[in-house]
């Protein structure tokens, strides 16, 4: 049995519970199946016009009403959907005797986008003020006063309160965002939270719903998204040659941390474990990582030695792989640099959900997870042509059978925020 | 590093954090929208709503927008390479931001940390979400005290602050032979729903449980009260509960009275301003730092001068 203590003399971080909301459906079943299926949850936009975009195409999570009344739900308020749908299987999977009172014991660490004033408000707001010429941003907000309901809406602590309230959270939610990393960062608080004893317990969500048209624009103004509109299952192509850019897409995760002492002494199902977290910024560029490669390879080294580890006690590593011509490079050359010539196989969840963006570092966490107890990597779909400048093994387009022991998995962040986590799987005994 | 943003930051050992809001949006692209395609059904208003924003919006805003760039680009202009969280969420966001340094920092997570943030009032967009609360003052400037409750359109006034601190753990400053300004002995963050008995109120009153027994006759008060209504009276009673249970309350300051209140950088600013109060010759013993958000989120932290004239534990 192994101690609850960790090499540091920190208490050991279990994971209980997992919930998934995927491109590829709603919970932990579907979306692993179609993983390791090789499906791709890639698709042709539907939930909102698409003229004028030069990208038509995400890994969109279409729920029911969720084009209500024919104008778009804000992406807030889908992100609080898919978040509480992730949080609740996650619950349900760590057991009502994690609850206390009804409630969870423990802090919600929430990794999501930045709220936004959605435009069906700005519209309102503009008919409400309208004067038939031109509205100013004055008469909008003159129009608003005293409108509780869309205050609440446009705080950016609104969707942690509200899920806080549901699941009975305790203390103040903590949301955060450290871009394409987020997910991961949410996980890595509740880790160390749990680690310093400020916590036996805590809820890390990462959650992404803002597949929308300003959105999509924005990105396509950076040249990040893949333009394969005609062939979206095809579009996301990590670590390939033809490889044009990544593919926006959304949804949840959840994960139940708790002190491994804790869980074992209600006799919990644990998962898996947190080992080891790492972090490094990147004071290179906003969007673009340092040639060098510095930050991502000390983002991974960290996270190994976090658990105490070598990089030889790696057995598998879920990749940021965005399927963006930079990353892929970059994220070969981090590779590279910590595990020199025989880097254990690596692959891109990316390439069948797209990328989930704040979700994402807490998907594929989930998906590590997964791994481990079933033995089984997810491919790296669509790897029809090799790069040859990306050295690596893809596990390209079938999933494979392996024992693995202990996965790293990456989340590298534009804003140069970039996380690494170490997770185990399940103790035996 | 964009002008024009809010959100709060927090900096880390060797290794950059941080805590931030939205940014700025391109207000005339936004009006020009509107003033076109409000009146439209929507069928019609989305495809020209794609249109206008595919040949308006510019890639450089859009990275003013991310919240985690306002520390991506303090991690490029000041060469920290560390760690880099950025914290959502109003004013808990500031708050949690210094309360998760520091306690990284007491851990022996690293020796030192940048947290703060940044805030800025004087854009429509910024604006538009707090007139919807219905609690920004109207008319003139007004003394806190003077100001109007929550009948008459409320009584807060939006400040542009940008607060950042540089905490670090005594052995750290001492080895690099840095001055402390002050000592953070405790910050603590709190959640009342605010329905019913859990009051912001009694939110605060169970935050300074653990702290009762620190203070000392004479002890001021840095308030982050914000001027609106509501948990504007609710600090105010919870001070008076606090002044009434004893040790003698000294001045009580009010930082939204001369800044205006700041959100997310509202409690790192008063915190600095604390730190400053206390390094002054005539200093009161200890400075207890209060934040109370405006709709959610309850801080404290109480602050000595530095020992020693050295710095932080």
């Amino acid at each position: 049995m192994i101690s609850s203590r960790d090499h540091l003399g920190r208490p050991v971080v279990a994971v209980t519970g997992v919930g998934l909301v995927t491109p590829l459906g709603v919970g932990v079943a579907e979306s692993w199946g179609g993983l390791l299926g090789g499906r791709s949850g890639i698709r042709r936009i539907t939930r909102f016009p698409v003229d004028h975009l030069k990208t038509t195409i995400a890994g969109s999570v279409d729920l029911p009403g969720d084009d209500a009344e024919g104008e778009a739900v804000p992406a807030s308020v889908r992100v609080e959907r898919f978040a509480a749908l992730a949080a609740e299987e996650a619950l349900a999977g760590a057991g009502a005797g994690i609850l206390v009172d009804g409630r969870f014991p423990g802090p919600l660490f929430l990794g999501m986008p930045p709220v936004e004033v959605a435009w069906s408000l700005r519209m309102e707001l503009a008919r409400r003020a309208g004067n038939g010429g031109p509205v100013r941003y004055g008469a909008m907000a003159e129009a608003g006063i005293g409108s509780q309901q869309a205050f609440e809406a446009c705080l950016f602590g609104g969707v942690g309160e509200r899920l806080a309230v549901r699941f009975g959270t305790r203390g103040l939610p903590v949301s955060l965002s450290t871009a394409c990393a987020t997910g991961a960062s949410a996980i890595q608080m509740g880790v160390e939270a749990v680690q310093r004893g400020e916590a036996r317990t805590a809820l890390c969500i990462g959650a992404e719903g803002t597949v929308e048209a300003e959105s999509l624009i924005r990105f396509s103004l950076l040249s990040a998204l893949s333009t394969r509109n005609e062939d979206p299952a095809r579009a996301s192509r990590p670590f390939e040659r033809t490889r044009d850019g990544f593919v926006m897409a959304e949804g949840a995760a959840a994960l139940v941390l708790e002190n491994l002492e804790d869980a074992r002494a209600r006799g919990a199902t644990v998962l898996g474990l947190v080992l080891g977290c790492g972090e490094r910024a990147d004071s290179f560029h906003r969007t673009r990582s340092n040639p060098d490669g510095g930050a991502i390879i000390g983002a991974m080294r960290s996270a190994i030695a976090d658990a105490g580890l070598e990089p030889g006690d790696i057995g598998y590593v879920n990749a940021h792989g965005t399927g963006t011509p930079e990353n892929d490079k970059m994220e070969t050359l981090g590779m590279r640099a910590v595990f020199g010539d025989a880097p254990p196989p690596i692959s891109s969840n990316k390439s069948m959900i797209g990328h989930t963006l704040s979700a994402a570092g807490a998907i594929e966490a989930v998906f590590s997870l997964l791994t481990m107890r079933d033995g089984r990597l997810p491919p790296t779909i669509n790897h029809e042509t090799p790069d040859p400048a990306i050295n690596l093994d893809v596990v390209p387009n079938d999933a494979r059978e392996a024992k693995v022991e202990r996965v790293l998995s990456n989340s590298f962040g534009f804003g140069g925020q970039n996380v690494c986590l170490v997770l185990g799987a399940a103790p035996e005994g | 590093m964009p002008r024009r943003r809010r959100g709060a930051a927090l900096g880390h050992a060797g290794s950059a954090r941080g805590a931030a809001g939205g940014g700025e949006r391109d207000i005339g692209l936004d009006e020009a929208v509107v003033s076109e395609l409000a009146a439209l059904p929507y069928e019609q208003a989305g495809p020209l709503l794609n249109e206008r924003l595919a040949g308006g919006l510019r890639p450089t805003l859009f990275l003013a927008q991310l919240s985690n760039l306002m520390a991506g680009n303090i991690s490029i202009v000041h060469g920290v390479t560390g760690s880099s969280r950025t914290f959502m969420g109003e004013e808990a966001a500031g708050a949690d931001a210094v309360r998760i340094a520091a306690a990284r920092l007491a851990e022996g997570r690293g020796g030192i940390a940048l947290v703060g943030g940044a805030y800025v009032a004087g854009r429509w967009d910024m604006l538009l979400i707090y007139a919807l609360s219905g609690l920004l003052r109207r008319g003139a400037w007004a003394p806190l005290a003077e100001r109007a409750g929550a009948a008459q359109g409320g009584g807060m006034v939006m400040g542009s602050v940008g607060a950042f601190l540089v905490l670090e753990t005594r052995s750290h400053a001492q080895a690099r032979r840095a001055r402390g300004l002050a000592e953070l002995i405790v910050v603590a963050t709190g959640a009342a729903r605010r329905t019913g008995e859990d009051t912001a109120r009694d939110s605060a009153a169970a935050l300074v449980g653990n702290m009762r027994s620190l203070l000392r006759p004479g002890y001021a008060v840095v308030s982050g009260a914000s001027g609106a209504a509501g948990p504007t009276e609710e600090e105010a009673g919870f001070l008076a509960d606090l002044r009434d249970a004893g040790p003698e309350q000294g001045p009580v300051l009010h930082t939204a009275e001369t800044m205006g209140h700041a959100v997310e950088a509202s409690f790192p600013a008063s915190l600095a301003l604390a730190a400053l109060a206390l390094g002054r010759p005539e200093a009161p013993p200890q400075a207890l730092v209060t934040g109370f958000g405006v709709w959610r989120g309850e801080a404290l932290a109480l602050l000595e001068p530095a020992r020693d004239g050295r710095g932080a534990r």
